[in-house]
């Protein structure tokens, strides 16, 4: 019913900052710079499972945002 | 048939931004038509079926008028056809679709101004649902036809429509009352949802928040923005838009019939609608079944103002709570909330609403008396005759989409939950709109 984008990003040019860019990519993430820092998105990967992966690889919540948008899909009420 | 995320999607091509534009052209034609004399041309186009009871009666309405519902069917065909092309759907078969949907409201409309049925409380709004319910459970559908059912963009015009028939004077006084009595339902229903939810039936607490929000705030766009903002899991969604959708459709006979029943004012009726509904499109088609613009308004006012600009409050504040307590983050290391989640969420239509009743109320400010009520007569008339076609195709497109085989996929525990939620909140909506409220509603004309 619905179709999802889930964002991640990073803020920043540190080396932890740039560290997280290779894991999202793992993860199945498209991953490009941004204005202040990395930004990855997917339209498979879900919000709440990316941030467990990354605290899982030793990341603070304070070092990533995560964003997720859902879209209704045609015929949606 | 599904399209891209909005975040991905450039303004220009989102759908409130279309329904926008076109209803602001409307209210803008029609009254530039008004002060160059030429209001003709727009009352052509603003066809109206007469109340009947001889089929001949009809056909006379039609003869006198040929031209209109050519006209209706082009300003219309044109304008959703530009939309089409921009957003990125297939313009040819939109167009094909749209042709087929215009026929069905023709028909319907025409049922629906039948004295017998209307008697019986069968009027257009409840005719376009059955129809549509009918045809689209009982045969497939081609897909070109499909192209055609947006149910959320037709609603959105009416919406943006019906803002230049409500004067900003009347939002100003009201709002904070509908605010006040959407606040106490809103919060009480979500709660209500959620602690059920969580504490008896076990379920996940984001899981549960989605579902308290597709119950108590406004709908199926509350649910995807909450949703959203606590990250709740896809699945979860579906779900929770699956009990709106049931819900709503349920309430849009319910209601009414609950109305008539109790012997309510259509003010009174449409505001108590308008806080226990559980979408925007399914209480649209509630509050009209009710025969009575003040039903209307007051829906409006309750569902609109009231209840759908505050989803994005809602957003942040789910926000912080899944990041803060649900996520349990070490001391000080909770994950930032960004503000401009209120923004993001907020149901960017709602700012053309408002845009077509302070224009409106601009103008009836600078006019005499004499033009205000000429004004109000044939131009706002036939801006209430087009927005009433575009309800039709949104109750239509409400029948057609609505599957009940698809939206029985799901376990007992989110249903009883918001169930829970509907015993609460029908009742206290009864109540705030009758007795705490309900000299307000009253004297809404």
């Amino acid at each position: 019913m619905v179709d999802h984008l889930t964002r991640v990003t990073v803020q920043g040019d540190s080396a932890r900052a740039r560290a997280l860019g290779a894991p999202l990519a793992d993860r199945g993430l498209a991953v490009r710079a941004g204005a202040r820092g990395l930004v990855a998105e997917s339209a498979e990967v879900e919000g709440q499972p990316v941030k467990a992966y990354l605290r899982g690889r030793g990341f603070a919540d304070r070092e990533f945002q995560v964003y997720v948008e859902y879209a209704r899909r045609w015929g949606t009420l | 048939m599904s399209q891209p995320t909005p975040v991905a999607v450039p303004w220009h091509r989102r759908e409130d931004t279309w329904a926008i534009a076109i209803a602001l052209a409307l209210v803008a034609t029609t009254t530039a038509a008004f002060f160059l004399g030429a209001s003709r041309v727009v009352s052509t186009t603003a066809l109206t079926v007469p109340t009947w009871t001889t089929a001949g009666k009809v056909l006379e309405a039609f003869r006198a008028n040929p031209v209109a519902p050519l006209a209706l069917f082009g300003v219309f065909l044109a304008a959703f056809s530009a939309a089409s092309a921009v957003i990125g759907w297939d313009v040819a078969k939109y167009a094909a679709g749209f042709g087929v949907l215009f026929v069905f409201s023709i028909l319907v409309t025409v049922l629906g101004s039948n004295a017998l049925l209307r008697a019986w409380q069968l009027e257009t709004p409840l005719l376009a649902l059955a129809v549509g319910m009918a045809l689209g459970n009982a045969v497939p559908l081609p897909g070109w036809f499909q192209t055609a059912l947006r149910t959320e963009f037709y609603v959105k015009v009416g919406i943006v429509l019906m803002g230049a028939t409500l004067p900003f004077t009347i939002i100003l006084q009201a709002g904070p009352l509908a605010i006040a009595q959407a606040t106490v339902v809103s919060v009480v229903t979500f709660a209500t949802i959620y602690l059920a939810a969580t504490r008896l039936f076990g379920l996940d607490r984001r899981f549960g928040a989605t579902l308290g929000a597709g119950g108590s705030i406004c709908g199926v766009s509350a649910a995807i923005a909450i949703g959203g903002a606590c990250r709740a899991e896809k699945s979860h969604v579906s779900v929770a838009i699956s009990m709106v959708i049931l819900w709503a459709v349920a309430m849009i006979f319910v209601l009414p019939f609950g109305a008539h029943r109790l012997g309510l004012a259509p003010g009174v009726a449409g505001a108590w609608i308008g806080t226990s509904e559980f979408a925007d499109a399914a209480g649209f088609a509630a509050a009209s079944a009710l025969g009575d613009e003040r039903a209307v308004k007051t829906f409006t006012l309750m569902k609109v103002v009231g209840r759908d600009m505050f989803v994005g409050l809602w957003a942040l504040l789910v926000a912080f709570l899944s990041v803060t307590r649900w996520d349990r983050p070490r001391a000080g290391e909770a994950e930032r909330v960004r503000v401009g989640e209120i923004w993001s969420r907020f149901p960017k239509f709602i700012l053309g609403f408002f845009a077509a009743s302070l224009a409106v109320t601009a103008i009836l400010a600078t006019v005499d008396a004499r033009t205000g009520g000429q004004y109000a007569r044939d131009a706002l008339g036939a801006l209430k005759t087009l927005r009433g076609w575009a309800f039709t195709w949104t109750f239509l497109s409400i029948g057609f989409t609505t599957r009940f085989r698809e939206l029985t996929r799901f376990g007992w525990r989110p249903f009883a939950a918001f169930a829970v939620g509907v015993l609460v909140n029908v009742p206290l909506g009864y109540w705030l709109s009758t007795s705490v409220f309900g000299a307000y509603w009253l004297a809404v004309r």
